[in-house]
């Protein structure tokens, strides 16, 4: 498997330290290098038999900022995050990795037993215990599972529209923000689409994140089959989570060379993507409410490497009263699991801290982000209310919706 | 999606392009294959640094481009007129209000010492290094940091005959230390207190104070007013190698204007198609593994830059222009393309695409090729700017001018 990754175009980089500018790690710790030495620089000295000299490969934390700048097209942190799998198959993974990475797992049963979690969660003693012997901070928070799944609450909820539309919601909307699902759907038919759930497990996103590509390898195996029947059967897919939906357009293709993979990608849409094409068809339900409201808008990552622009930002402006700006920073530090970590958590606080002062100097009511992972750290760093666009644009919508469908 | 402008290209150009539509109400998108090269090259806005411009207090720059133009009117410069120069000038002025502004000298260049222990002439300076012109006449100590290896102060101290000094600092002892790291710490003041306590032991009878132009990424002359509070002297930058902390000054600034203007930005995928009818470009294709998707637009600004961006590239028998495949005016033959010495009027800088006054693609015989399709920056041939020093000026003067251009037509 490791031979067909397409991995040795580190002599296609000219030197130019594009990456170097926008590096959020490098930018606040030497312990890493930086993308410039750590991605192309040090491939030239790889060999597949010879031990992974470059302990620090594990800092990468997987934003694809490197990737996008490079003016000569190398993928940077593609090449990071293969040498990172080698170096983590020599070392082993520590349980804690595991943990954090098969979330979906314990997902169900987070659910079900969430109100004695949610408390353990912010025990003192269990935060101790999971800190010094799983090795997870114990100044990050866990997030809370909800008591009531998203899928339980589809269940109950007879979607009806013209035109039928399959949606990939993501482990973390089904036991952790169940509000985003709600929102997608009500919105999704209030645009005349009756919504389905085809079967999904989780993406694999957090196993590739941590270089284990046959974990991921799994996941997405299970994934495309079922999407494929959903394209098969007419429909687009559509998903609220950058990080999920730039894995299975993405990942799922180029780094795990998934059968059907392909023709999955070319069905697949961010959600405000989606709706900007509604718009531009004339389509769009836009019969918006005014909301007075002072928010922020933050671009995930992942977003920023669908290459699709600003969809959310463009759709949010049209509702009147919403005074929206962009914030103008790179990674929110938190990188799925990576902030997780105990020996990382500093490193990871310190890229948020950039991104603390550019939403400082916005002075937003509200914070609006497409990402869980963005949104989990934003509401660490600043206190703010934090939500999904959609659950704006929701809210704007809400008088067009039907009230037995409301919330 | 339908815009009424797309620019292809991110680089000062481009961003200047953008600018002048989205001000006059156009929906515009702008693409770069990577972030463009501002973070690379710009540090200060040369406009034109020949010699006859080169001196302190020589020419005004208007008069000396006004000569320019009569003698090179097949120059870019040519064809957008002292008169719209200056309008692009004042128009990539306007992004920066107080206190970081971007100034002549009394409309004149200015030598300012660069991190490569040269002086430089170059027209705008960024307020931060303005102070730097005085060099020669005020005793002067240059601060370097242990690990930053791009600004070694003693040996610039030798160039510019002033005292240097290099600074360990306490958060990293003996590694490497990046340019982005150095203008984050920057931004602390518990950073600059540090800094202002160990320049102060070093300074002796110095009123000058030179740095690395890593006084932060946001508000450079914050933490120069701070510091130099601390220090009881003047501070100024010194430009420095890539990355090129003011270069993303600029660049952010754009940034940070279009996308509130409603631009819209797409960074990191290169244009893969261009589907063009007759004299027209009906639309565009952009590649990102396995997808790819259409834009089109009324009208197209072609601003990739050289060889360095992508714009131009080699194979061994001529320089193409990759995107739509226009002819580039070059050497007949390969054998043409060397030269001894690469800053020295190198055959390989005169080429380029080849324009009407309009900025539009012509071929050889002088007739044009597409309608609906402008060019601008670095890309234009008839320029040499790595010997002009005309680098940033051509980028504002043209993508500006092309956009004007565009939107009449």
């Amino acid at each position: 498997m490791h031979n067909s990754w397409p991995k040795t175009n580190s002599d296609v980089c000219i030197r130019c330290a594009t990456c170097m500018a926008v590096c959020p790690v490098s930018r606040v710790t030497p312990l890493f290098p930086g993308p410039k030495h750590a991605g192309p620089g040090a491939e030239r000295f790889r060999k597949p038999g010879d031990p992974s000299v470059d302990k620090w490969i594990d800092l990468c934390i997987g934003c694809h900022l490197c990737d996008l700048v490079c003016p000569s097209g190398v993928s940077i942190s593609e090449m990071n995050l293969i040498a990172k799998a080698k170096y983590l198959d020599e070392k082993g993974r520590p349980f804690r990795d595991w943990l954090l990475t098969h979330s979906y797992l314990f997902g169900q049963l987070g659910s079900f037993s969430s109100s004695v979690l949610n408390r353990l969660f912010q025990n003192g003693v269990v935060k101790w215990f999971v800190e010094s012997i799983l090795g997870i901070d114990r100044r990050r928070e866990l997030p809370a599972y909800q008591s009531s799944t998203f899928r339980q609450w589809f269940k109950s909820h007879p979607s009806k529209g013209q035109r039928k539309i399959a949606y990939f919601y993501g482990c973390y909307i089904n036991t952790n923000e169940v509000e985003v699902g709600k929102a997608t759907v009500q919105v999704l038919e209030a645009n005349g689409f009756e919504v389905f759930l085809p079967p999904q497990e989780c993406c694999g996103i957090p196993m590739l994140g941590n270089g284990d590509f046959n974990g991921a390898r799994k996941m997405a195996l299970k994934n495309v089959p079922s999407l494929l029947q959903a394209i098969q059967s007419g429909s687009d897919i559509i998903f609220s989570s950058t990080s999920c939906g730039h894995m299975i357009k993405h990942e799922y293709s180029h780094l795990l060379n998934i059968p059907g993979s392909e023709e999955v990608a070319k069905h697949t849409f961010d959600l405000f993507e989606y709706l900007r094409n509604l718009l531009e068809s004339g389509n769009l339900n836009s019969r918006f409410k005014k909301l007075p409201i002072k928010a922020a808008y933050f671009a995930p990552c992942h977003l920023r490497s669908l290459g699709i622009g600003l969809p959310a930002l463009e759709i949010l402006r049209l509702i009147p009263g919403l005074q929206i700006d962009n914030i103008e920073a790179d990674c929110c530090g938190l990188g799925g699991t990576f902030g997780f970590k105990k020996e990382k958590y500093e490193i990871s606080q310190e890229i948020g801290k950039d991104l603390k002062e550019a939403i400082d100097r916005l002075t937003p009511e509200i914070v609006l982000t497409d990402c869980e992972g963005c949104r989990m750290q934003i509401r660490h760093l600043t206190g703010l209310k934090v939500l999904h666009p959609i659950q704006i644009l929701r809210d704007a919508l809400l008088q067009g919706i039907d009230k037995e469908v409301g919330r | 999606m339908h815009y009424d402008l797309i620019i292809i290209g991110m680089g000062l150009s481009g961003l200047m392009a953008a600018k002048t539509a989205v001000e006059a109400g156009k929906k515009v998108l702008i693409i770069g294959k990577g972030l463009g090269c501002l973070t690379l090259f710009s540090n200060t806005i040369d406009v034109l640094g020949i010699p006859l411009l080169a001196g302190p207090e020589t020419t005004r720059l208007r008069d000396g481009l006004s000569q320019w133009i009569y003698d090179h009117p097949e120059h870019p410069y040519g064809k957008v007129g002292v008169e719209k120069i200056e309008e692009a000038l004042s128009s990539f002025n306007s992004l920066f209000p107080p206190p970081y502004t971007f100034q002549s000298r009394n409309e004149t260049n200015s030598l300012i010492p660069t991190g490569v222990g040269t002086f430089r002439p170059t027209y705008l300076i960024p307020s931060t290094m303005m102070r730097g012109i005085a060099l020669k006449e005020k005793k002067t100590l240059l601060i370097g940091f242990k690990g930053y290896k791009d600004f070694y102060s003693q040996r610039l101290a030798d160039s510019f005959e002033c005292r240097g000094a290099t600074l360990s600092l306490p958060e990293s002892p003996s590694t490497e230390i990046t340019a982005t790291a150095l203008a984050r710490w920057m931004e602390q003041p518990s950073f600059r207190e540090f800094i202002g306590t160990e320049v102060k032991k070093q300074i002796r009878d110095e009123e000058l104070i030179g740095v690395p132009a890593v006084l932060g990424v946001n508000d450079p002359m914050g933490v120069r007013k701070d510091l130099e509070k601390k220090i009881g002297a003047s501070v100024f930058e010194i430009p420095i190698l890539p990355p090129s902390i003011p270069g993303m000054r600029i660049f952010n600034r754009f940034k940070e204007r279009l996308i509130r203007r409603g631009v819209t930005f797409l960074i990191g995928h290169p244009v893969s198609k261009v589907t063009l009818n007759e004299k027209r470009c009906e639309g565009i294709e952009i590649a990102h593994p396995p997808v790819t998707t259409s834009y089109s637009a009324d009208h197209y600004i072609l601003a990739t830059g050289r060889f360095m961006g992508g714009g131009l590239e080699a194979d061994r028998e001529r320089i193409l222009e990759p995107i739509f495949n226009l002819p580039v005016f070059q050497p007949g033959s390969q054998e043409d393309w060397f030269g001894r010495f690469f800053f020295d009027k190198h055959p390989i800088h005169r080429m380029g695409i080849l324009t009407d006054s309009s900025l539009h693609p012509i071929d050889e015989r002088g007739k044009p090729i597409l309608e609906n399709v402008w060019v601008a920056g670095t890309i234009l041939a008839g320029h040499h700017y790595l010997d002009e020093k005309s680098r940033e000026g051509i980028e504002i003067a043209t993508g500006y001018w092309s956009a004007k251009k565009a939107m009449e037509g």
